[in-house]
């Protein structure tokens, strides 16, 4: 499995598959991105399986991405991972094609209960 | 259908009252924190006086910009959580000086840390809030205003296991 983890801040990223590992994604094959443009370029070339991404990023914000990939034909199962989890981003990650969206802080537990069914 | 009062076609005033936004508990410090980090975290209450001059204030603002709460550690505080959250030797705390400043990596990892203690001040029944800038108190301006301000404020000593220690607190804006 590959997975693309997308957030601007380095020590999220390592939060994140730091978590995955905990989860028991060790052995998936991980790629970073620094912002949506970023992690957008990658998704079309890196074909992941998963991408996890944070939502507010400079460049791209993580929506845009998401609406990006999917007015692309990517159809990659997607996931937001963010500080901010209201009601009405949760919709909105879910009507633009989000399996799912975590907040922050997480837990292995927590993040296997979100991957569970997806990926 | 109900009838609605003819709109004046005049935009209202963005709310400047955070009288609203829940403070958290030292337990839901200590395990927010616990989770983020990935450690141990102790989490008890206290009552600081004033704090000082470099110790760094997040910013909360509302979606339309005003400033409604804040998040204000001691310089150590912050940088053991800077440390703790991007899993560095204990070691790179030996050149964080007590009052300040804030080595600029430790900062970094820091602003990553008071970002996600939004989740903390964010209900449903409270405005959104928004993390803009963690400056140094000493900065002044309505940051240092708020914290110095007798709004609705909390405090917690907090010890990271294997980083260190400090203060941390949360202050809202009463309504004007």
């Amino acid at each position: 499995m590959k997975i693309l983890v997308a957030d601007d801040s380095k020590a999220m990223r390592m939060i994140v598959l730091r978590t995955l590992r905990q989860a028991g994604f060790g052995d998936a094959e991980t790629v970073e991105a620094v912002d949506g443009q970023d992690a957008l370029e990658k998704a079309r070339t890196e074909h992941p399986d998963l991408i996890l991404s944070d939502w507010n990023m400079p460049n791209m914000s993580g929506l845009e991405f998401l609406q990006a990939l999917r007015a692309d034909g990517i159809e990659t199962t997607f996931g937001f991972v963010t500080s901010e989890s209201t009601a009405a981003m949760r919709e909105q990650a879910i009507a633009h094609g989000a399996s799912f969206l975590l907040a922050k802080p997480f837990t292995p537990e927590s993040f296997s209960e979100a991957l569970t069914g997806v990926a | 259908m109900a009838l609605r009062p003819p709109s004046t076609g005049a935009p209202s005033a963005p709310v400047a009252d955070g009288s609203a936004i829940p403070l958290p508990i030292q337990e839901a410090v200590r395990d927010f924190l616990s989770d983020l980090l990935g450690r141990g975290v102790a989490c008890d209450k206290a009552s600081p006086d004033s704090w000082p001059d470099a110790a760094p204030v997040g910013a909360y603002r509302s979606d339309d910009g005003v400033l409604l709460a804040g998040c204000v550690a001691t310089v150590p505080l912050a940088a053991a959580c800077g440390a703790a959250l991007a899993m560095l030797p204990a070691t790179a705390l030996d050149e964080v000086v007590e009052d300040g400043p804030l080595p600029e990596h430790l900062a970094e990892n820091w602003f990553e840390v008071v970002n996600v203690l939004s989740g903390l001040l964010n209900s449903n029944s409270s405005p959104h809030l928004v993390l803009g800038t963690v400056t140094p108190l000493a900065s002044g301006g309505e940051v240092a205003e708020l914290v110095a301000s007798s709004g609705r404020s909390r405090a917690f000593h907090v010890t990271i296991d294997g980083y260190g220690d400090g203060l941390l607190g949360f202050v809202t804006r009463s309504g004007d």
